[in-house]
């Protein structure tokens, strides 16, 4: 069979349903951990400016949150905000397990932890490297705790049918068919006149509609598929 | 390469998937790009700083060899080393290169906009407008890749620089190991011979990260024209298209098959094809899997030995006597057997013929045991009622017609349920119960059921009671139609 490229991995379930996770890349995932950078950095930042009034104490309690924030915060992101650090919700990435279930704690703190490793020699040179080259996107945090970052809306969001007079079908659409049909009616919109018309003329022997009008017979057919009727 | 709409940062991992896919011919056609360009700088120019500006300066080029690699690679096979030299030359002229080195130079959306100008072959304002439309909704995410490509750049040298450090053997000084790191970060002076090493590292990180800009940028651009176009769509109409023509193929096959008559063939080539699947299940049987044997030992009753009949002359006649009794015995069980059959036909024709006509009658005591005995708020059970029920109601006739109406109705549905055995179900109304009545009693008896309901519903939810004349001619006529002793 033909291998396509794709960024997506699938996990059969013993229920015999093929889940499909789609892996971040190293872009979105730079951005992810800038943002958490900056935002680390500026918590720390503020908590310096206060509790240094504080004296040798303020100090210490300061490193004590610098450590805190360093090893365990993005951790505790992950465990309790739904597997996503402030950096990773705003870019919608979030870590999983390798199953697809969601991260605990023990997967957390290890690619956290690991960090450290993936920073080696310098700047996050080997996470970067390991990133590109595994097929998952992992660094080796990732690798040892046997997790994975994954977008958590992945495609477009669909957008409303156009309003049309309900029509059925000529024969009856198995599911692919169906779905193709009301995926074409979210997108129409999308697309210039001349460009659903031409692939909307494809599917003459699905619509039986008369030359020309394939692409307001796709739109009718998606409207009575969605359930509307006249 | 997966068509579907991706979101487009998803949509620019993918360049990673295809780097990773076609590294071989992409990762040399850029080496083979960058190394004449970086010797000749080199040789040309005395300053290290200004050859490596010189290099850097010239990735548009690097960057229209990747991609026409990348492209070919996706629409078909990755070209050969030889093949790409040859195309360089036309990809030097045709791809707006001039711009790309000078007034384009520092554009964000490099990577992005490349493929409108060498694939589409798109040139001045129709590039551009191509471009801005194309760039509608990537504009985050083509710069957030050329940010992080910078990034990804100085993390390699930087990476090297460590790495280096890391590595450098024991018999060098930290001094020595110092100065090559900074060699390698900044070619700063005192390094000494080390001088060329920062070169180099940048060199090969541009090497390493541009067809990672390069790819991303493509896939970019790739989603940003499926989105636009729905090439997914195109190509699923298309599948689902041979899908339905293969589906009506088989049909017409056998049509003109039967038209022209040549079953035989058929029936060969079914056979064919049951020898090829008989085959194919002894091949799945003679796996591994089932070839797995086990004795068993069970008790079975021992076979009794065959009585031989012992034949003489004499028996001859009396053996075909009993051969024609065996046979008269078989037509007569054969017989028994229809006679059951058609016995078994009668009782099933009357058992639907009652249950089409709705009356199903059980027996009179269990029939009793499911009497209702309240309908409309009434009650209806039959101790409830006088006996003398007509004439009690002929004399409150004049004084409460209501009174007697409600008399008559209750004696009359007592009728119905006990005498004629008419089920009344849970939810009728006063119409229902009439309908009943109609269809089951005669037409004389029916009629005056139905004025009776009539008289007693005006009167009951109405409150418009009839003239007591015909409220009496009710109660007169009452016993001929629902006392218990009248005909059914």
């Amino acid at each position: 069979m033909l291998h396509l490229l794709d960024t997506v991995r699938s996990i059969p379930t013993p229920e015999g349903i093929e889940l499909t996770l789609h892996l971040a890349g190293p872009v979105p995932r730079a951005v992810a951990w800038l943002t958490d950078f900056l935002l680390r950095l500026g918590v720390l930042l503020a908590a310096a400016w206060v509790l240094g009034m504080l004296g040798a104490f303020g100090w210490s309690a300061i490193l004590i949150l610098a450590f805190l924030l360093e090893w365990l915060a993005m951790a505790a992101f992950e465990v309790w905000a739904d597997g996503a650090t402030p950096g990773k919700r705003a870019l919608g990435l979030m870590v999983l397990h390798d199953d697809g279930t969601p991260v605990g704690w023990p997967a957390a703190l290890v690619r956290n932890l690991l960090r450290a490793v993936d920073f080696l020699p310098a700047a996050y040179g080997f996470g970067l490297a390991a990133m590109l080259l595994n097929g998952s996107f992992k660094r080796l945090g990732d690798i040892a705790a046997g997790t994975v970052v994954v977008y958590r809306e992945p495609g477009e969001r669909a957008a409303a049918i156009p309003l049309a007079p309900p029509v059925p079908a000529p024969r009856p659409l198995d599911l692919d068919e169906q779905r193709a049909v009301m995926d074409f009616a979210e997108r129409s919109a999308l697309l210039t006149p001349e460009r659903a018309q031409e692939i909307a003329a494809l599917t003459t022997a699905l619509t039986g509609a008369p030359a020309g009008r394939e692409h307001q017979r796709l739109i009718e057919i998606a409207n009575h598929l969605s359930g509307r009727r006249a | 390469m997966a068509l579907r709409p991706r979101n487009p940062w998803e949509g620019a991992d993918l360049g990673v998937v295809m780097l990773r896919a076609w590294w071989r011919p992409v990762y040399s056609a850029m080496v083979i790009a960058v190394l004449p360009v970086a010797l000749v700088a080199h040789l040309l120019i005395e300053q290290p700083l200004i050859a490596l500006v010189v290099v850097w300066w010239f990735k548009p080029l690097y960057d229209r060899v990747v991609l026409h690699v990348m492209a070919r690679a996706l629409f078909g096979v990755a070209p050969s080393l030889r093949a790409t030299l040859a195309d360089i030359p036309s990809l030097v002229r045709a791809t707006g290169l001039a711009g790309a080195l000078s007034l384009r130079r520092l554009e964000i959306a490099r990577s992005f906009n490349l493929p409108v100008r060498q694939l589409e072959r798109q040139a001045g304002a129709g590039a551009a407008a191509r471009e801005r439309l194309l760039g509608r909704r990537a504009g985050a995410q083509t710069s957030a890749l050329m940010y992080c490509c910078i990034a990804f750049e100085t993390i390699a040298v930087v990476s090297l620089a460590a790495l280096a450090n890391l590595l450098r053997p024991a018999s060098m000084d930290a001094d020595a190991g110092m100065s090559v790191i900074v060699a390698i970060l900044f070619g700063a002076g005192d390094a000494g011979s080390w001088h060329w090493l920062n070169n180099v590292a940048f060199i090969a990180a541009y090497c390493a990260v541009e067809p990672l800009y390069v790819g991303c940028g493509f896939a970019l651009y790739l989603n940003r024209r499926t989105a636009l176009e729905a090439w997914d769509l195109e190509l699923r109409f298309r599948r689902l298209s041979d899908k339905a023509r293969a589906r009506a193929a088989p049909a017409l096959v056998l049509l003109a098959a039967v038209v022209a008559g040549t079953s035989s063939f058929f029936c060969a080539e079914t056979a064919q094809a049951a020898q090829s699947s008989r085959e194919l299940i002894e091949e799945v049987l003679a796996a591994p899997e089932f070839q797995q044997y086990r004795t068993q030992k069970v008790w079975r009753p021992r076979e009794r030995a065959e009585r031989q009949p012992r034949r003489s002359p004499a028996l001859d006649l009396a053996s075909w006597f009993s051969s024609l009794a065996t046979a008269a015995a078989q037509i007569l069980r054969v017989l028994a057997y229809a006679a059951l059959a058609y016995g078994l036909v009668i009782v099933l024709r009357f058992l639907l013929e009652r249950l089409r006509e709705g009356a199903w009658r059980t027996a009179p005591a269990a029939r009793a045991a499911q009497a209702p005995e309240m309908i409309f708020g009434l009650d209806v059970r039959p101790e409830a009622l006088p006996p003398d029920l007509a004439q009690l109601a002929a004399a409150a006739a004049a004084s409460d017609p209501r009174l007697a109406l409600s008399l008559l109705y209750r004696g009359a549905l007592v009728t119905l349920i006990h005498r004629d055995r008419m089920r009344i179900e849970h939810g009728d109304t006063e119409a229902d119960c009439v309908r009943r009545v109609e269809a089951t009693h005669a037409h004389e008896r029916s009629e005056y059921f139905a004025r009776l309901v009539t008289a007693w519903t005006r009167t009951a939810y109405g409150h418009r009671p009839p003239q007591s004349s015909h409220v009496i001619e009710l109660c007169t006529q009452w016993p001929r139609h629902f006392s218990a002793d009248a005909a059914a």
